[in-house]
């Protein structure tokens, strides 16, 4: 269709479907730029930089599998990938969880509820620093306050960030109080189960637990879904509070993987051998994540569509 | 669609059009940056720019900027930039590096210095040196502890900025009042091992008043410790095998000694004292809250403490008799002493006017002005005759007037001089020593021997220190 006006520029299209193209392209443009310039690129970078031995001072030298073959051989590549793992198992499941009750008591229609939301969501603001001292200072074996609880209770005091063996349980125990963000992706999805569906469970004589049981939690998920991945993707990634409060230690209690990673790359100046590191999480995490959606993907229920198939 | 009015989908367009066009512009990235080869230099004669990258709080950046408006006035053509980095040195400079804009000189630390030389990146100053009136003279500097720091393969590419070390502070009230003797300055005066478990078990009390001696002692609510030392890691760690007569690292065979039996002995020595004898704190507990070396020495939480030359400059600003000694000895009373290089970057485009501030690091006026803060000790000797010592030396009277407590004099002219050692940092130092640090762990924490902590550690350390000298 052509418009009235002969247009001047010789590379504006003349359809109006080709302009609304390219018109779109257009606006897409800046995203794509930076995505190709500051994500692909950079990416491709460090998948070449993961054959080569480098440490940015001197020219990069290359390794082919040698620093693969490194990590295999390394006591604490290993190690890291032991910690990471543990953290994960524990506290993505604890996370979903205590999220998931939290969003629960959230969701209770009372006075100043809207109150209480902010509160349980306001850890998540708490900057890393100022969280990871706090914290360190809570957990600390003479002074802090939760050896002083279990002291006025009557329980032994614990060396919380001393002994190896409590060291990730005290940090697993951190990491709970930033479930903000799940609670409210949980209550966002209870605020859209419609009423009917508990309506008809009162007028058959469900309790409260069987209309959780056979209600919100196959509506809510999905949700639960998206929060499961989310959580692992994100806990394999944890590096602040290793960062922060222990470092690492004691004796590599709580050396993350992506806080082994920042040390090798960053601190010892291997840069090749810490890209391969990266590309490695990537392809465990990428794994973890399709097997999850291959075996649980099945179990989601979404409502009104119309493969949904109820495990 | 032909009248003047812009149309709300002509004004749309050109808005998207514009916010496109410059969102385009700022995304393109520059060209990629190349190593710029050292052999394009800024012609001479010219105005010259060079930047200078450091670390330290508001006082010492205060004493760099002062050092470079006298720099500047006695030469007009070079103007020092003063890039204070005061939080993430490593992890900045590192960036700068890699992207090919490095200082054109800087502070290095001393575990990263020879690392940095087997890889190029420090310039090569050692025929400037030579050729220098003052400098060239082979004690100009204190040796040998100077040329195991400065030289790398013989050839220095930076000058060592001062020294600094262990050695103990105390609270001489807290003495006064117990009715003990308190140590002293005088290294060959230095207490035995075991009157300063002695001294100590006497000033370590808990909320009942006992002593770790007493049979009613509770180690889990102790009140006043009566020394505070925390060997952990950096110079401290360094010195403990050192007073047992080993040095940390033997630089002929590039390997650690901690497994030697007399530092595994000095190691269990020293963990004791916090584990066994219950008369030092864990390091944990002040470090987490905070508290400082100040606070713990003023509230009498604890009676001595081992720390480096440094905390002088906050310390003596205590309300309290503030004392200093020697620590005890082992074999020997001692210190392995540690501070960072100044250096100009090989990749620098200036590099006599770079040189002539790095040489600036080598003059009695600019090392004065941290002496007499209580920052550092000195590494030049000139520094060190008796003229030398009373021109910094300023001796604390009251915490509002002085800086250098009582005997000060003695531990600089005795002490610094003939019982120091250099700390030993050879390529991939950082690496090694995490690995001894991290295993030591379980030693202060009180879940390993020394023995147990050194054995698999010390290995692994040293073979990375092997592969560090070959690459």
């Amino acid at each position: 269709m052509q418009t009235m006006r002969s247009l001047p520029r010789g590379w504006w299209p003349r359809t109006k479907a080709s302009k609304n193209t390219v018109i779109g392209y257009i606006f897409i443009s800046p995203f794509i730029l930076g995505f190709f310039f500051w994500f692909l690129t950079p990416a491709l970078v460090s998948a070449w930089m993961a054959f080569q031995d480098w440490n940015m001072l001197s020219d990069p030298r290359f390794v082919g599998l040698g620093n693969f073959r490194t990590m295999w051989q390394n006591r604490l590549f290993w190690q890291s990938l032991k910690v990471t793992a543990y953290y994960t198992i524990v506290s993505v499941p604890l996370g979903l969880v205590l999220a998931f009750a939290v969003a629960l008591l959230m969701n209770i229609k009372v006075r100043g509820i809207a109150a209480f939301r902010t509160i349980y969501y306001l850890p998540v603001i708490v900057p890393a620093v100022a969280n990871a001292i706090l914290w360190a200072w809570i957990l600390n074996t003479e002074f802090g306050l939760l050896n002083v609880l279990l002291k006025s209770i009557g329980l032994p005091k614990v060396r919380w960030l001393v002994d190896p063996n409590w060291a990730l349980p005290a940090l697993i125990l951190v990491s709970l109080w930033g479930i903000g963000t799940s609670m409210v992706i949980y209550l966002a999805g209870l605020q859209g189960i419609p009423a009917l569906y508990y309506e008809a469970a009162d007028m058959d004589g469900a309790g409260r637990w069987q209309k959780i049981w056979y209600i919100t939690i196959p509506l809510m998920s999905p949700v639960i879904f998206f929060n499961l991945v989310m959580g692992i993707i994100g806990s394999f990634q944890v590096f602040t509070a290793g960062y922060l409060i222990t470092g690492g230690g004691p004796e590599d209690a709580t050396l993350f993987y992506v806080l082994y990673l920042y040390r090798t790359a960053f601190q010892y100046l291997k840069m090749g051998y810490g890209a391969a590191l990266a590309w490695v999480l990537f392809a465990i995490i990428m794994t973890l994540v399709l097997v999850i959606f291959r075996y649980m993907g099945r179990g989601v229920f979404y409502e009104g569509a119309s493969s949904g198939d109820r495990a | 669609m032909s009248s003047h009015n812009l149309s709300r989908r002509q004004f749309l367009r050109l808005a998207g059009l514009s916010v496109t066009a410059t969102a385009i512009v700022a995304c393109v990235p520059p060209t990629a940056p190349q190593q710029q080869a050292a052999g394009e230099k800024a012609p001479v004669g010219e105005q010259v720019n060079i930047s200078f990258m450091g670390w330290g709080g508001p006082g010492e950046s205060q004493a760099v900027l002062d050092m470079i408006d006298r720099f500047e006035g006695e030469n007009p053509d070079i103007k020092v930039s003063w890039l204070h980095t005061p939080q993430d040195y490593m992890p900045k400079l590192m960036s700068m590096v890699a992207a090919a804009t490095p200082p054109d000189t800087l502070f290095t630390p001393q575990d990263f210095y020879h690392t940095f030389c087997r890889d190029g990146l420090m310039m090569d100053i050692q025929d400037q040196l030579d050729a220098d009136p003052v400098l060239n003279d082979p004690n100009y500097f204190l040796q040998p502890q100077e040329d195991r720091r400065s030289a790398y393969n013989g050839r220095w590419h930076g000058i060592g900025v001062c020294w600094v070390g262990q050695h103990m502070f105390y609270n001489a009230d807290m003495f006064v009042d117990a009715g003990i003797e308190p140590p002293t300055t005088d290294p060959d005066k230095a207490w035995s091992w075991d009157h300063f478990l002695e001294v100590a078990r006497e000033l370590t009390l808990d909320d009942n008043g006992n002593h770790p001696y007493d049979s009613g002692f509770d180690p889990d609510n102790i009140v006043q410790w009566g020394v505070n030392w925390s060997a952990t890691g950096g110079h401290f760690l360094a010195s403990v095998p050192y007073m047992n007569g080993v040095l940390p690292l033997n630089p002929e065979t590039n390997k650690f000694q901690y497994d030697d039996p007399a530092a595994v002995d000095a190691l269990q020595k020293v963990a004791d004292l916090t584990n066994l004898h219950y008369v030092s704190p864990r390091s944990s507990n002040f470090n987490d809250l905070g508290m400082s070396v100040t606070q713990m020495l003023e509230s009498r939480k604890v009676a001595m403490h081992i720390g480096g030359t440094y905390e002088l400059t906050w310390t003596h600003l205590i309300e309290a008799t503030l004392g200093v000694a020697t620590p005890p000895k082992m074999k020997q009373t001692g210190a392995i002493l540690v501070a960072d290089v100044r250096g100009a970057m090989a990749a620098t485009k200036h590099p006599e006017a770079a040189y002539k501030w790095v040489r600036m690091t080598g003059d009695p006026v600019y090392q004065s002005t941290f002496l007499k803060i209580g920052l550092w000790w000195p590494n030049q000797t000139s520094l060190m005759t008796p003229e030398g010592l009373n021109s910094w030396i300023d001796e604390r009277k009251s915490p509002t007037e002085g800086v250098h407590p009582p005997g000060y004099y003695e531990l600089v002219d005795k002490y610094v001089r003939n019982h120091t050692d250099s700390w030993i940092c050879p390529p991939d130092f950082p690496e090694a020593q995490q690995i001894i640090t991290s295993s030591l762990e379980g030693l202060w924490n009180g879940n390993k021997t020394a023995q147990e902590a050194v054995q698999d550690a010390v290995p692994a350390a040293n073979e990375v220190l092997a592969k560090g000298a070959s690459s």
